[in-house]
């Protein structure tokens, strides 16, 4: 990883801090200063289906910026999910192209985009559950494995940020609350370095508190520049953070716009009703 | 006393080969979850060309293991292959097949080794000769360095499983190969090195315990079937579960030769498997083992 792209200091402490929330007017604009305007992600005329079945994804475009938080909204069942499956490489598109970085990844494997640095926080955390939190961490970084100090380095910058894990290091995974296994979540997919980062549901199964915890640590990280691309049923947690958003519906894009835009929208709560 | 020490020697070291094939079944299972039936062909394939180079084209021993190394880490990469070449992160292994496979690949082994080394039983060359006698019970030179080996290896693999990163993404594909794979783990690479390292892992026990209980076509199946016991037996944890499930299954099948009338045979067949039996009904997570904790 080059030293010049806005995410290798997307976990300083300093940058990503829970701490004061950046106000309305530093995120008017989101693309980083002296970065390329070119989008490091973008999703073209996208579908994808499970095995036999329906499209479940049908014509999905959509293009992340440097330094932008675009989060995909919609009800249950919309497809969000199966477009981060596909994103991730742990489905197969059937049509469309991933551009990342200017490089198609389409039919890139799972672990080949990772090392690309495109990372993805799954939906429900996914704990190694019988491994420390420590080492959950560390094979976050698995794919820096050959840069051990760095490794060190990045570890303890997210102790820094999330000293309750310091605290539990040793112990089993498995045996954390939901929101310390959020933030093993977290830390683990900063552990890789991300260059883009990829986060399904992450208010999914977790207490009001800990969901506006959540939420402030990846408002830091979107103010530290890291692209984000945000999948949340939690429409209001996630306009909140949001530049801009899309709402998927069946498998399609009903809405679009910056995220003020749809916060007014009628759409947007229609898809939240399930209609 | 002697007679005692005899046996209980004779099983641990008997049970170590056991626990060797046991801690194989562990390897592939935890990283890829299959059940690789051909387990136990391994240590036929390695024992025979081992004893092959050794006796027929008078290698040194060190030659021929090695050469029996490059051979049965072949012989694991091509098992990989086979069960899981259809493989896909959205394709998930077909456990069922996987199982079958390796049976087919028992048979196709079994019947190599008939065509080549014939129907007679064959042993390979000791490590050292002769026997040492401790507090009189006469022990074979070769089965002491059998418990002592097996020992050595099931230490490495628990320092590989804990210290490398091999053996933490080994630990990560048997939590979950999924979020394995988002961690950039390639998970297809883990299970091809579970299947190199429970193959050579096989042929070690081969050709340890070739000079011993000497080898013939069929004992892949054998080997398998003591293998899987002593995977069962033992439980969840990787190595340190199969390990005490063979030692365990080596002084039980030898324990009852102490009792008057007991023959060896038939004894040695049933009672492991009654054993099994009674540890799947009432203790299925095996004798050390905890809560399942995926």
């Amino acid at each position: 990883m080059s030293a010049e792209t806005p995410s290798d200091d997307a976990i300083s402490p300093a940058c990503a801090s829970p701490a004061p929330s950046p106000t309305k007017g530093s995120r008017a604009s989101p693309v980083a200063a002296g970065a390329p305007a070119s989008p490091i992600l973008s999703i073209e005329r996208l579908s994808a289906a499970y095995d036999g079945s329906l499209p479940v994804l049908e014509d999905v475009s959509l293009e992340l910026a440097r330094g932008e938080l675009v989060a995909v909204l919609g009800a249950n069942g919309a497809g969000k999910s199966t477009l981060l499956r596909t994103l991730s490489g742990l489905l197969p598109c059937l049509a469309g192209r991933i551009i990342f970085e200017g490089v198609d990844i389409t039919r890139l494997a799972p672990d080949r985009r990772v090392v690309r640095g495109l990372v993805q926080v799954p939906e429900g955390r996914q704990m190694l559950a019988a491994l420390t939190v420590e080492e959950n961490l560390l094979l976050g970084g698995y794919v820096h494995r050959r840069d051990p100090a760095g490794l060190r380095r990045t570890l303890d910058e997210v102790f820094a940020l999330f000293p309750r894990l310091s605290e539990r290091r040793t112990q089993a995974a498995g045996l954390l609350s939901g929101g310390e296994q959020q933030m093993v979540a977290l830390g683990r997919a900063m552990m890789g370095r991300p260059r883009a980062l990829l986060l399904d549901e992450p208010s999914f199964g977790l207490a009001p508190k800990v969901v506006s915890d959540t939420f402030r640590v990846i408002d830091g990280l979107r103010s530290s520049g890291l692209p984000i691309l945000l999948i949340e049923q939690n429409a209001s947690k996630a306009l909140a953070v949001a530049d801009r958003a899309v709402v998927l519906r069946a498998g399609r894009v009903v809405a679009r716009g910056t995220a003020a835009e749809l916060a007014a929208s009628e759409e947007v709560r229609r898809s939240y009703l399930g209609d | 006393m002697a007679e005692f020490l005899q046996v209980l020697f004779t099983g641990l070291s008997q049970g170590g080969i056991y626990a060797l094939i046991g801690i194989g079944f562990s390897l592939v299972n935890m990283s890829t979850r299959v059940l690789n039936l051909a387990q136990g062909s391994y240590a036929l394939l390695g024992g025979f060309v081992f004893l092959t180079l050794a006796t027929r084209y008078g290698l040194p021993l060190w030659a021929a293991l090695a050469l029996v190394l490059v051979f049965v880490a072949m012989l694991g990469v091509v098992t990989e292959r086979i069960v899981s070449l259809r493989v896909r992160p959205w394709r998930p292994i077909s456990h069922d097949m996987a199982i079958l496979t390796t049976l087919a690949l028992v048979v196709v082994a079994e019947g190599a080794a008939f065509l080549i080394w014939g129907p007679d039983p064959q042993r390979g060359p000791a490590l050292q000769r002769g026997v040492v006698n401790v507090l009189g019970a006469i022990l074979i030179w070769q089965s002491v360095w059998m418990l002592v080996i097996t020992l050595v290896i099931a230490a490495g693999l628990q320092w590989l499983l804990i210290r490398t990163w091999l053996g933490r993404s080994m630990r990560a594909c048997a939590q979950n190969p999924l979020t394995a794979a988002l961690l950039g783990i390639d998970v297809r690479r883990v299970g091809m090195a579970a299947f190199t390292l429970s193959a050579v892992i096989g042929a070690l026990a081969g050709m340890l315990v070739s000079p011993i209980t000497w080898l013939d076509y069929q004992i892949g199946g054998e080997f398998m079937l003591k293998g899987v016991l002593a995977y069962l037996l033992g439980g969840e944890l990787a190595i340190a579960g199969p390990l005490v499930g063979g030692l365990v299954l080596g002084l039980v099948e030898n324990l009852f030769l102490l009792f008057p009338g007991a023959t060896g045979g038939l004894l040695k067949q049933v009672v492991p498997m009654a054993l099994l039996i009674v540890m799947l009904v009432w203790r299925p997570q095996g004798l050390l083992g905890g809560p399942r904790a995926r």
